[in-house]
């Protein structure tokens, strides 16, 4: 966790944009993706101590690959202050096609459960021809009473395949969520991440689920669910574009704010 | 995803394509410092850069990243690259009827005016005919027409491309870095005359004119290094072996020399390299320190075909390597070279390397070591941390079959600088040897372990409180494969039978707890030997195999032997006819028109002073005349790298 390690003096969080080729990009590879970013601009990361030091940085939740985002947070440890708004637009200049930062803020590194820890939801565009009908069907079965508006899907997991039921992990089903601005979310620099209004135009549902380390679903579980339950064909599931718009944490009362 | 400014519309890509395979990045491109030019209007010249393997190892290569930045540095030039997608990306593409595509722009291979392979390995051949395939570009030069691209080829197996010389239009011997611009030079003017006639004057102020791809290419074939293998006729006696190799064109040199950069600090150091989005196997930049090797050990190819040694100066090192580093943001420089002790300055390099990489967290790496008090004491201060692996090539068991491949160093010498590294806290070493070298016999194959068991001892004579972490001692053996352009060009290979036996004994010989052996696939070993030496009845072969499903023949797992040998018997050819033959001291090898500047008489004499077991100095120690002088350039005049 960020606040214990030794050689972070603080901790900024920042938020970040992945599109185009960077969405294929694996979590373990981002990160290293990340570290040479902060080299090359270079900014004063903390790094850990070891064999083999690498940076101080934590991702809310990390992307499957193939996943774009337009709205995602890390944290990353510098072993000295500056001016977050500066630090945010070179570590963005530095970061290859498709990733992008666009905000920073310092956080209080005293105590609490960390960034990770405290995720609680996730929202997702769902791009393919038939989203919209596909939702109406789904939000249809699911309005339904008991078992028959449940949604079992195979999860494949460490120990096997399992069934589980994403009913009570979708929050919200937006048949026709508003078409994406053209840049990055709102204040947002999102430099090189283009995704053309031809794209954001399309035929798009939006969802609103669980995510996090106590439940998190998955996105190609609910295309799954979509495949089963809606009739979308199995290739246009899996050619869909798949696009994370928010993330959300904890906030007072219950209430699910963005960390940022 | 991006508008991809190119003339060709780039390739679609669907996700559920990129979803099926693994480690689709890949496939995309995007990393930092890839070059994507504008080239709508099509105005610039397309260069793909195809290395016939995985991303991840075509990725690690210096030699990519050295051209692809010089390439792209022409204003007329845009330098794409594209790899062996695996198997499943192949598979994948077909059912889709997707062409093989560039990563910067997407855009079909078949669209490229050059499609330039590297030839780092013999068993990278099939991998070089599934591009091509996926491509849509037809395999053999013959069947190429005007809207074809130019498939040409470099690298190491250059050195000998006989077997696949039918698959390119030319290939460049040597060096690219000059003679690929000049090579440029003369496909802009016929670029410019609509691929028609055309008229340009060569670098050396030779004037060409020509008509058509023929015409291109019989210009192309009086550049230096430049070879076309369609305007050379090779006749066999009824036996097999070559009786000559004859230029079929007037005006097409009898025998192509090798081009060499005689200062390489006028070679552009890779600085602004790229950097990939996935883990590849050596991740890292590389600072090339020189190129050549004065050691002249018998069976290494590398050192026979590089010559003579040039070096770069410390100065331009120190600041290439500070350029690279901010450039890539990698956390690892490597020095690079064929023997890095050699250096002339090598200890103040690497302590103003290390001074200047401390502050930036980034750890510098120094293969190829010989490991000596100096290399112990570097190393030492180059891993304040890690000591975990230390590796050390003596490539034979005994003094005398050391001195039989020139390989200068004593067993005391060894045990001496492992005594040194244990007591300097490293535990685990890992030894190289190879099987199977001339004059070779069971008793050398047994002193492999007895070098091991010396090593333990070694170790074991150590005070207790000194070992604190178990001895961890690997001994790894390869295969020797006799090499085109080397003292042993005339030697047989062992047969596979004997490479079994010869592994089993060792396998016998190192039991023991601190003590593992590691071996290399047989089978591979004999088909590198039989491609590394062979000539042009081998193409067949070659297609034959691909065609029966031959890819990624260097991945033991995927090395299919029974399929070749029915590939070779189609053909009515045989492998041990390649591989395991003794020739005569008088035969015409198939690769003897082309010139790597050292004499064949110079390899002959050393092959007898091999089986003579008499020692060759090194360059520096006493030129042997080897005939690479005629290059004018590094060892041979003189010339280090200044302080
Ligand atoms: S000519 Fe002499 S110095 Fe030059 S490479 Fe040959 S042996 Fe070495």
């Amino acid at each position: 966790m960020t606040a214990q390690e030794p050689n972070a003096k603080r901790t900024f969080r920042i938020r970040f944009a992945r599109t185009g080729p960077a969405a294929w990009i694996g979590h373990l590879d981002l990160m290293r993706v990340f570290e040479r970013a902060l080299r090359r601009a270079c900014l004063p990361a903390a790094f850990t101590q070891g064999f083999n030091p690498h940076p101080v940085m934590t991702f809310a939740l990390p992307l499957g690959v193939g996943v774009e985002t337009r709205d995602d947070y890390a944290e990353i440890g510098l072993s000295e202050d500056m001016d977050p708004a500066l630090f945010a637009r070179r570590l963005s200049a530095a970061l290859p096609e498709g990733l992008a930062v666009s905000q920073a803020q310092a956080v209080a590194s005293e105590g609490g459960p960390g960034l990770m820890a405290r995720v609680r939801a996730a929202e997702y565009r769902l791009e393919f021809p038939g989203a919209s009908a596909a939702c109406r069907r789904l939000l249809d079965r699911m309005a339904r009473p008991g078992d028959d508006g449940a949604l079992p899907v195979e999860k494949k997991g460490k120990d096997g395949v399992r069934t589980l039921d994403l009913r009570p992990l979708v929050l919200s089903l937006d048949p026709a969520p508003p078409a994406l601005p053209a840049a990055g979310p709102a204040g947002g620099v999102a430099q090189a991440t283009p995704v053309s209004a031809r794209e954001s135009a399309r035929d798009a549902l939006s969802a609103l689920v669980a995510a996090g380390s106590r439940e998190n679903l998955r996105p190609d579980l609910l295309l799954d669910a979509l495949v089963r339950y809606a009739g979308v064909p199995e290739a246009v599931a899996g050619n869909a574009r798949i696009l994370r718009t928010g993330l959300f944490v904890d906030g007072p009362g219950g209430t699910l704010v963005r960390p940022m | 995803m991006t508008n991809f400014p190119t003339g060709v519309p780039p390739v679609e890509l669907p996700r559920r394509l990129l979803r099926s395979v693994e480690k689709p990045a890949r496939y995309v491109g995007g990393e930092w410092n890839q070059v994507r030019k504008d080239n709508r209007d099509g105005a610039l010249t397309r260069f793909a850069f195809c290395f016939p393997d995985v991303y991840e190892i075509g990725m690690s290569h210096l030699g990519l990243r050295i051209l692809y930045g010089l390439l792209n540095d022409r204003e007329d030039t845009a330098c794409e690259r594209a790899f062996a997608p695996w198997p499943d990306m192949a598979e994948a593409l077909r059912r889709e009827g997707i062409p093989l595509f560039s990563l910067e722009s997407r855009t079909p291979l078949s669209a490229f005016d050059f499609v330039g392979f590297t030839l780092q390995y013999e068993m990278s051949y099939t991998n070089v005919l599934l591009m091509l395939r996926l491509a849509g570009i037809p395999l053999s030069a013959a069947e190429r027409g005007l809207r074809d691209p130019l498939v040409i080829g470099g690298g190491p197996c250059a050195v000998n491309p006989e077997p696949m010389a039918d698959c390119f239009d030319l290939l460049v011997l040597g060096e690219g870095e000059e003679v690929l611009g000049e090579l440029l030079d003369l496909y802009g003017a016929w670029r410019r005359a609509g691929r028609g006639a055309f008229q340009a004057v060569l670098s050396d102020g030779t004037p060409v004119s020509g008509e058509g791809r023929e015409g291109f290419l019989l210009a192309a074939a009086r550049i230096p290094g430049i070879y076309v293998p369609a305007f050379y006729d090779v006749d066999y006696l009824p036996d097999g072996r070559v009786a000559s190799v004859r230029p079929n064109r007037p005006g097409v040199p009898e025998r192509v020399l090798r081009r060499v950069v005689a200062h390489l600090d006028r070679a552009p150091l890779p600085t602004r390299d790229l950097v990939p989005n996935l883990e590849v196997v050596h991740d890292r930049v590389f600072l090339e320190l020189f190129r050549g090797c004065t050691r002249g050990c018998r069976f290494c190819q590398a050192g026979f075909i590089y010559r003579p040694v040039r070096s770069r100066s410390p100065g331009a090192l120190a600041a290439g390597a500070r350029e690279a580093l901010a450039a890539t943001g990698c956390g690892e420089l490597a020095l690079l070279s064929l023997s890095t002790s050699d250096y002339p300055a090598l200890e103040p390099l690497a302590d103003t390397l290390l001074a200047d990489m401390e502050p930036r967290r980034a750890s510098l790496s120094l293969p190829s070591l010989r490991i000596d008090s100096v290399s112990l004491g570097l190393l030492d201060r180059a891993s304040r941390v890690r000591k975990s692996g230390l590796t050390f090539a003596p490539e034979a068991g005994t003094q005398r079959l050391r001195d039989v491949i020139n390989k200068g160093v004593t067993e005391e010498d060894l045990v001496r600088a492992m005594g040194q590294a244990f007591a300097g806290g490293w535990n685990g070493v890992k030894l190289y040897f190879m099987l199977g070298l001339p004059e070779e016999t069971d008793d050398d194959v047994a002193g492999i372990a007895r070098l091991a068991r010396a090593v333990e001892t070694q170790y074991r004579s150590l005070p207790r409180e000194t070992r604190k972490r178990p001895l961890s001692l690997t001994v790894s053996t390869s295969v020797f494969v006799p090499k085109p352009h080397t003292p042993f060009q005339w030697e047989p290979q062992i047969p596979l039978a004997a490479m079994k036996e010869k592994q089993r004994t060792l396998r016998g010989l190192l039991q023991g707890k601190s003590l593992s052996y590691q071996w290399h696939e047989p089978a591979t070993s004999f088909w590198e030997a039989v491609l590394s030496r062979g000539d042009r009845r081998l193409w067949p072969v070659i297609r034959d195999a691909f065609e029966a499903g031959c890819l990624f023949d260097s991945w033991d797992d995927r090395f299919r032997l029974e399929t070749w040998l029915a590939a070779m018997e189609r053909h009515g050819l045989d492998p041990a006819f390649y591989a395991n033959r003794v020739r005569d001291p008088g035969e015409v090898f198939p690769w003897d028109h082309l010139d790597m500047g050292v004499d064949k008489s110079f390899l002959l004499e050393e092959n007898r002073r091999a089986h003579a077991g008499v020692l060759t100095p090194e360059c520096r120690t006493a030129c042997s005349a080897c005939g690479a002088a005629c290059f004018g350039a590094g060892v041979c005049v003189g010339e280090e790298a200044a302080g």
